[in-house]
């Protein structure tokens, strides 16, 4: 033979040689099941309808006629279709999994292998002592609206109320402007337009002077 | 599932399972094309590849989408652009017409998990793992992987590496690779990959959050409608959509479909014939990544899982005793199949079993598109009787088992195929169609499949790696022949080198390219404007070396003779110094005047003299011109108009003895300027230079013309000199040439037997029918009534690269639209043709 020829060599899997249709035609001693010989899938449906059947015979009993045909034909039913069900040589376990995780498929997927919930926007109150003029949240709606955090459902950053001491109208990111030139070097010290901070015991004095007026 | 990768170091990677992992890149063999010997030998490569991978392992085929920058910054490597604007600008040009296109590659990734065998060990790396999750958990800082462990698993992995056939050449990955395959994994489809890091640049450590987080939606339930009863119905789709919402800039998400195969062709397949996964690029413009799980299991294990198989086979013969159907022909069919699985493993002692899965990959930036292309791509298999089958509900399992570091999915081992390695190995999962270099000028594109790639040619570049950077053409003429060498030497202008050419064109069309790309010199031998004397031009050793060759060729005296002796004599450099002539005019002058006193001296006067009054030898003897200057970027020698004798005239001594003298002197005047191009070509190894030759027969016919050639193979590399080759014929040169010469590239060949030669001169099998049909009908076809080659078809051929490698390719002509009208327009004919 040529080497040309033997180069045509036919290329096989085995997987049939292990991977087989396992099927039950007979009982343990030996005899011949019914209608046999039957899948797993369905010798599993059957006998598990046929004990649904047996646990809810309350239910469903009627006349004698009537109990055996619908037991047997329900049972048969089961058997017959589970017959007809190609799984394409899956497990059909493995095929309902699916199907089921299909189903209840949550709406929002994991990140990471877990799940990821957006927290809704929520008020965080500051405590300790407002140190700087203090200015209503409507005030600041009405004269600058301040942008929504990005991608708040992705990352669920938590949305804090805005800084009250905020004087700036402009808001980050802005394109540049006279107003917001773009940064091409270091950032120059301006000097601070907000009134000097000050400490907590003369905050206390000035509330107290307040008070008394 | 969460990503199962804690840390990567050198080529490992360590994972929550405690089972760390060894990542390489492995290069797939040359098949395509190539004759079925070397199909064979590329199938025993992958038996030989299945047999060092014991225990499981994870192959993975990466089509990876070229980004136009990744090609043009190939396209840049090594060269200054500030010093080359043209280059620069050609560049980026050649941006867009990649977006044309959309080039990819194939990346090879092998995976391996690396087994731990002691006890002791074993419990060690569990427990690391587990205190790597329970400290992540915590929010305690990560301990990282001691030097020591590092040392031992890259020993380790090595050690199973070392097994595996070198052809394969496996590189351990970096981590910035592992990163690059996990980005990729996450915008499938979307043609936003990089290129694949290079392994020197990389840094040797990485941690789990170099990983960028994803979202794994199976059937995009996330793209349900909000609000009302809709929001809750689940959807059904076999689609995973993959996002990343950590990533600062907006990502879009990727629709990606998996899919598994699930049944080969009942009856086996031939091979050659069998390698299916070649199919995987067959879809035009989608671009299908697979993975194959691997399970390599010893001879002595899989005879004793036989043995059982046998006797659950008894068994289900007792359980199915008396059926009425065609249940025993099943179990007669798996019987059949044992017995030969069986003896196969009995028959070879290093057989082993492969237990292996194949899993395919589509993505697309719509969900739409996505199962349209899976569907494409199922359809693709279906015709070669080939199963793909996409589970719902295991998509995100199916994209995890592409995914190193994550243990074997179960619904993998359910679509396992079982089969021997040397049956395994004639799938050849590792192949490749790459032709060209890895940098350098785009020289076309690879259509060898409907996977496109970007081909490069770096000429001058080639000669860095030890090989040689010559090149040469062929085709039939409106083939593209010519439109292919100045594509090239257009490219190696722009990039800083020199190209010296002649053109035999009457339209000049080579004359015409050259002065539109660069300040080029043309010369018209038949009415020269600079001198091409020797004497003139080259130091007066190799002055006088060359011009006594050529004179000797003029004359066709030999070098004894008395003749031959006095133009030794005068042509020497002391005699030269002393009794100085400037050159070949006043050599003649010289000669014939009394201050010769040389031998003979007179009568070789009389012979150079009968030359040197002609005005077509001006270049040569005239004294007014001006020398040639050789520093020109481009040097065009038209000799359209040099009468030359015909091959039977050359062939014949007393046909030879009777020429004219003009074409006597159009015999040597190619030896001329073959002697020009080398002299200058080698002068300076770091200016590189090519010698394009189209129509290359005259040359090759002339004096020492193919001396010259065969030199410029062999030991221009080191003089950064390189010779590009352009004929009508492949049987150009002597077969010594031929040979030599390893980037080929062929255009179509309408006549039969040139295109025999043709594909035998590729290398591959001329008696291939199916290949001599493509090359001559379906190669740049001219199609229509008036026979035209439409302009997509342009350029179509096929290049033998300088690694063996063999495909159809089609030229990308220049990207700027000057240079691409230079090499594609044709000037109008002369209409005065004066013989000299």
């Amino acid at each position: 033979m040529s080497a040309e020829n033997s180069a045509r060599e036919i290329i096989k899997n085995f997987t049939r040689a292990r991977k087989f249709p396992q099927l039950i035609g007979r009982t343990p001693d030996g005899k011949r099941i019914v209608g046999g010989p039957y899948t797993l899938p369905q010798a599993l449906g059957g006998a598990a309808v046929g004990g649904v059947l047996w646990l809810l015979f309350p239910l469903w009993a009627g006349g004698i006629v009537w109990n055996v045909g619908f037991f047997c034909g329900a049972v048969g039913l089961t058997v017959f279709l589970l017959g007809k069900l190609r799984l394409g040589g899956r497990s059909p376990a493995s095929v309902m999994q699916g199907i089921g995780r299909a189903l209840v498929a949550p709406e929002e997927a994991k990140i990471n292998g877990r799940s990821v919930s957006p927290r809704q926007p929520r008020l965080v109150r500051s405590g300790g002592y407002i140190t700087a003029t203090p200015t209503s949240v409507a005030a600041m709606r009405c004269d600058a609206p301040v942008p929504a955090p990005a991608n708040v459902a992705a990352a669920g950053p938590q949305m804090r109320t805005v800084d009250t001491t905020t004087t700036s109208t402009i808001p980050r990111g802005s394109h540049p402007s006279p107003l917001n030139p773009p940064l091409t070097g270091p950032p120059a010290p301006v000097p601070s337009s907000r009134p000097a901070a000050r400490s907590s015991v003369k905050e206390l004095l000035a509330l107290a002077a307040a008070s008394s007026e | 599932m969460e990503q199962p990768t804690l840390d990567m170091a050198a080529n490992i990677r360590w994972t929550k399972s405690g089972v760390p992992w060894a990542d390489y890149l492995i290069t797939g063999l040359g098949y395509g094309y190539r004759p079925d010997a070397d199909k064979l030998v590329a199938r025993n490569m992958h038996t030989m590849l299945a047999r060092a991978l014991p225990g499981e392992s994870l192959l993975i085929s990466v089509a990876a989408s070229m980004s136009s920058e990744a090609v043009v910054g190939r396209m840049t490597e090594g060269v200054d652009l500030e010093q080359h604007p043209d280059w620069a600008a050609e560049c980026v040009a050649t941006l867009d017409t990649l977006d044309m296109y959309a080039p990819g590659q194939r990346v090879f990734w092998l995976s391996i998990p690396l087994t731990t065998p002691k006890a002791f060990d074993q419990a060690k790396a569990a427990g690391h793992a587990a205190w790597t999750s329970f400290s992540d958990f915590i929010g305690l800082p990560r301990t990282s992987v001691s030097e020591n462990e590092i040392l031992e698993r890259v020993q380790q992995a090595d050690r199973i590496v070392a097994d595996i056939p070198q052809v394969f050449e496996p590189k351990p990955a970096t981590p910035a690779q592992m990163v690059w395959l996990w980005q990729h994994g996450a915008q499938r489809g979307l043609a936003m990959d990089r290129d694949v890091p290079e392994t020197e640049a990389a840094p040797l450590h990485k941690g789990r959050a170099a990983l960028t987080p994803l979202r794994l939606d199976e059937g995009a339930q996330s793209d349900r409608p909000h609000g009302g009863w809709r929001s809750k119905r689940p959807k059904l789709s076999r689609v995973l959509k993959v996002d990343q919402p950590y990533e600062f800039e907006d990502r879009p998400a990727s629709y990606q479909v998996l899919m598994t195969l699930a049944d080969t062709p009942p009856g086996g397949v031939l091979f050659p014939g069998s390698e299916f996964f070649t199919l995987a690029d067959d879809v035009p413009n989608v671009d299908v990544d697979f993975a194959l799980r691997l399970k390599v299991t010893a001879g002595a294990d899989v005879m004793k899982a036989n043995q059982r198989a046998l006797r659950n086979l008894n068994e289900q013969y007792e359980q199915r005793e008396g059926e009425l159907s065609t249940g025993t022909g099943m179990l007669d069919q798996a019987a059949a199949a044992l017995s030969e699985y069986t003896s196969l493993l009995e028959s070879d002692a290093n057989e082993v079993e492969v237990r292996w899965t194949a899993i395919f990959a589509v993505g697309a930036a719509t969900e739409e598109l996505a199962i349209a292309d899976a569907k494409a791509v199922a359809k693709a298999f279906e015709q070669q009787t080939y199963r793909l089958v996409m589970p719902i509900g295991f998509q995100e399992d199916l994209w995890w088992a592409m995914t190193p570091g994550v243990p074997t999915p179960k619904i993998v081992q359910e679509f396992a195929q079982i089969t021997t390695s040397a049956h395994f190995a004639a799938y050849v999962p590792c192949i490749r169609n790459d032709l060209g270099d890895t940098t350098g000028p785009l020289l076309a594109l690879n259509i060898s499949s409907q996977r496109i790639g970007a081909v490069h040619l770096d000429v001058a570049g080639r000669s860095l790696r030890d090989v040689s950077g010559c090149f040469a053409v062929t085709g039939e003429l409106g083939s593209g022949k010519s439109g292919t060498i100045k594509t090239i030497a257009g490219q190696f202008v722009d990039r800083g080198g020199q190209v010296i050419g002649i053109d035999q064109s009457d339209n000049g069309e080579y004359a015409a390219w050259a002065s539109a790309v660069t300040d080029a010199v043309i010369v018209d031998m038949a009415e020269p404007v600079y001198s091409m004397d020797t004497l003139r031009l080259f130091e007066p050793h190799m002055a006088s070396e060359m011009t006594e060759s050529l004179l000797l060729t003029l004359l066709r005296i030999q070098p004894e003779s008395p003749m031959g002796r006095a133009l030794s004599a005068v042509l020497d450099v002391k005699y030269r110094r002393a009794h100085w002539y400037e050159g070949q005019g006043e050599l003649v002058e010289h000669l014939l005047s009394d201050d010769c006193h040389i031998a003979h001296a007179h009568d070789l006067g009389e012979a150079l003299n009968t030359y040197a009054r002609k005005s077509y030898a001006g270049a040569m003897f005239a004294t007014h011109l001006p020398p040639l200057p050789l520093d020109a970027p481009a040097i065009i020698f038209r000799t359209h108009r040099v009468a030359l004798p015909t091959q039977q005239q050359t062939e014949n001594q007393h046909l030879f003895e009777t020429l004219p003298l003009e074409k006597r002197f159009g015999a040597v005047v190619y030896a001329l300027i073959a002697k020009i191009a080398r002299g200058q070509c080698f002068s300076d190894e770091n200016h590189p230079s090519l010698f394009l030759v189209d129509e290359a027969d005259h040359l090759l016919r002339a004096g020492d013309g193919i001396d010259i050639v065969i030199d410029f193979v062999l030991r221009g590399r080191k003089a950064s000199a390189y010779v590009g080759i352009g004929d009508q014929d492949c049987e150009f040169g002597t077969e010594k040439l031929r040979g030599l010469i390893k980037v080929r590239i062929t255009h179509r060949h309408t006549d039969k037997a040139l295109a025999k030669r043709a594909i035998e001169w590729l290398g591959l099998d001329p008696e291939n029918p199916i290949l001599l049909k493509e090359l001559m009908e379906q190669t740049s076809p001219p199609t229509g009534p008036k026979k035209y080659v439409e302009p997509h078809r342009r350029g179509e051929g096929y290049m033998r690269d300088g690694n063996g490698g063999v495909g159809r390719v089609k030229m990308l002509f220049p990207a700027t639209e000057s240079r691409r009208l230079a090499v594609s327009t044709t000037p109008k004919p002369e209409k005065t043709t004066v013989h000299a």
